[in-house]
C-alpha cells in the first residue's frame, strides 16, 4: 500500500523549491487536505495560503499553498512563469490544490506543458491512496501470518494470544480485513 | 458509584470527534517530537501516520509507521542531559485508531509504548478504549470487565507486559489521542523538553496578568 502522508511528503520534498499538485475529490475535502499538508510539513517551511501565483512567487523561502479560485487560470499562470521561480531560487516548494477531474487538471494536461514538466510527477491524490485494496491486503496478511484474518482472530478473541504490541497491531489489522 | 458513571459518560462524550481533526492534532505532536534539537522520533514521523479505509465503508483507521510497525524512540540519540534522565534502553510507539467518519466518532483506540528498561527487562504502557459496538461476538461493547471502576472504558495498562498479573488498568480522564501520545512520551522522557504543560505555563494560563 502506498501511504498517503508519505506520498504527500515525498511529492513536496522531491524537488527543493519545486511544484507539487495535490488532488482533492471535492471542495469540502480540499480544506481538510490543506490542513493535512500544513500538519505534515516541517515547521521551518512556514507554509502560507494564497490563491495567487504572484504571491506564491513573492515568497521564495516559504511553502506556498495555492488554493485557487480559478484553477485553469492559476495553472496557466504557473505555466507562464516557471522562469520566475528560478531567480531567485526557491528554497520551499509551491503546492497547488486541484479538484479531481476539474478544470485545473484539464488545463494542465492540454495547455500547460511547462507547469507539468516543472512538477515532474509530483502529483498526489491522497484520498485515492487511502483506499485499501482489500484482496491484496488479505493476501498479504495470509502470506505473512500463515492464516486468514478470521482464523487469526479466533485465538486472539479467546485470549489465547499474548497481548504484545505486535499482536495488538495484527489484531487491529485483521479486524479491518475480516 | 456516581463518579464512575460520570467518568464512563465522559468517555462516551470523548468519542465524538472528527478523524481528520484528530489526525492533524496527532501530526502536530509527532512533528514536534521529530524535530531537532530534541527529536525523540525519526524525521518526519508526522508523515507516517497512515490513513486507510475499505472501499464503500465509513470506517477509517489510522496507524503509525511504515507497514503499521510503529515508531522507535531515538533514546540513544537524545542530547546528553536529556538522555541521562531516560530509564529505558529502547521503546516503540504504536498508534491504532478506528473511526466511523459518517458520524464523526472514535470507535476504538489503542496507543502503546513498550520496550526495555536499562537492565533489559520489559516495560509497557498501553492506553485502550475498546470498540463501542455491541455485536454477537462482543455483546458487552466497551463495558469490559466487571464495571466502570475496575475496567474504565478509557484506561491505561502499566506493567512489564500486558499479560503479567495483576493486570493494572488505570482509569484515564477523557484525553484525546494527541494528548495521550504527549503523556506517554512525558513518562518515557521525563524532562522539561518533553513536558507539554509545564507548571509555569499552567500558572500563566490559570492566572493571566
Amino acid at each position: 500500500m502506498r501511504e498517503p502522508g508519505v506520498a504527500i511528503a515525498g511529492a513536496i520534498a522531491r524537488d527543493e523549491g519545486g511544484l507539487a499538485f495535490i488532488t482533492c475529490p471535492d471542495l469540502d475535502l480540499r480544506d481538510w487536505l490543506v490542513r493535512e499538508v500544513e500538519s505534515l510539513v516541517p515547521s521551518d517551511a512556514r507554509p502560507f495560503r494564497t490563491s495567487s501565483v504572484a504571491e506564491a512567487l513573492g515568497e521564495p523561502n516559504r511553502m506556498a499553498l495555492i488554493i485557487p479560485n480559478d484553477e485553469a487560470e492559476v495553472v496557466r499562470d504557473l505555466d507562464a512563469c516557471r522562469d520566475q521561480a528560478l531567480e531567485p531560487p526557491r528554497t520551499q516548494p509551491i503546492v497547488l490544490f486541484l479538484l479531481r477531474d476539474g478544470d485545473g487538471h484539464h488545463t494542465l494536461a492540454l495547455e500547460a506543458p511547462s507547469a507539468w514538466s516543472w512538477a515532474g510527477g509530483s502529483d498526489v491524490d491522497p484520498e485515492a491512496l487511502a483506499e485499501l485494496d482489500m484482496d491484496a491486503e488479505r493476501e498479504a496478511f495470509t502470506a505473512e501470518v500463515g492464516t486468514t484474518p478470521e482464523e487469526w482472530l479466533v485465538p486472539w478473541r479467546s485470549q489465547d494470544v499474548p497481548r504484545t504490541q505486535e499482536n495488538f497491531t495484527r489484531a487491529f489489522w485483521a479486524m479491518t480485513l475480516e | 458509584m456516581k463518579s464512575w458513571v460520570d467518568l464512563y459518560g465522559e468517555h462516551q462524550w470523548l468519542r465524538g470527534m472528527h478523524d481528520r481533526e484528530v489526525a492533524n492534532e496527532l501530526r502536530a505532536v509527532l512533528r514536534r517530537l521529530s524535530e531537532k534539537p530534541y527529536a525523540a522520533l525519526r524525521r518526519d514521523a508526522q508523515s507516517r501516520l497512515v490513513e486507510a479505509r475499505a472501499p464503500r465503508s465509513t470506517t477509517v483507521q489510522y496507524t503509525l509507521g511504515r507497514e503499521r510497525s510503529g515508531e522507535a524512540l531515538l533514546l540513544s540519540e537524545l542530547p546528553e542531559p536529556v538522555r541521562d534522565r531516560v530509564a529505558l534502553r529502547e521503546a516503540l510507539l504504536s498508534v491504532l485508531l478506528r473511526f466511523d467518519r459518517s458520524v464523526q466518532r472514535l470507535q476504538e483506540l489503542n496507543i502503546m509504548l513498550s520496550g526495555l528498561r536499562l537492565d533489559g527487562t520489559p516495560w509497557a504502557l498501553a492506553v485502550h478504549l475498546p470498540h463501542e459496538d455491541r455485536t454477537l461476538g462482543r455483546p458487552q461493547g466497551d463495558r469490559e470487565g466487571l464495571g466502570a471502576c475496575g475496567h474504565a472504558a478509557l484506561h491505561c495498562h502499566v506493567g512489564p507486559t500486558l499479560d503479567v498479573k495483576p493486570k493494572i488498568r488505570v482509569p484515564l480522564p477523557p484525553l484525546r489521542p494527541a494528548q495521550i501520545v504527549e503523556w506517554m512520551i512525558s513518562q518515557a522522557i521525563p524532562t522539561p523538553e518533553f513536558e507539554p504543560a509545564p507548571w509555569p505555563g499552567v500558572e500563566a494560563m490559570l492566572h493571566p496578568s
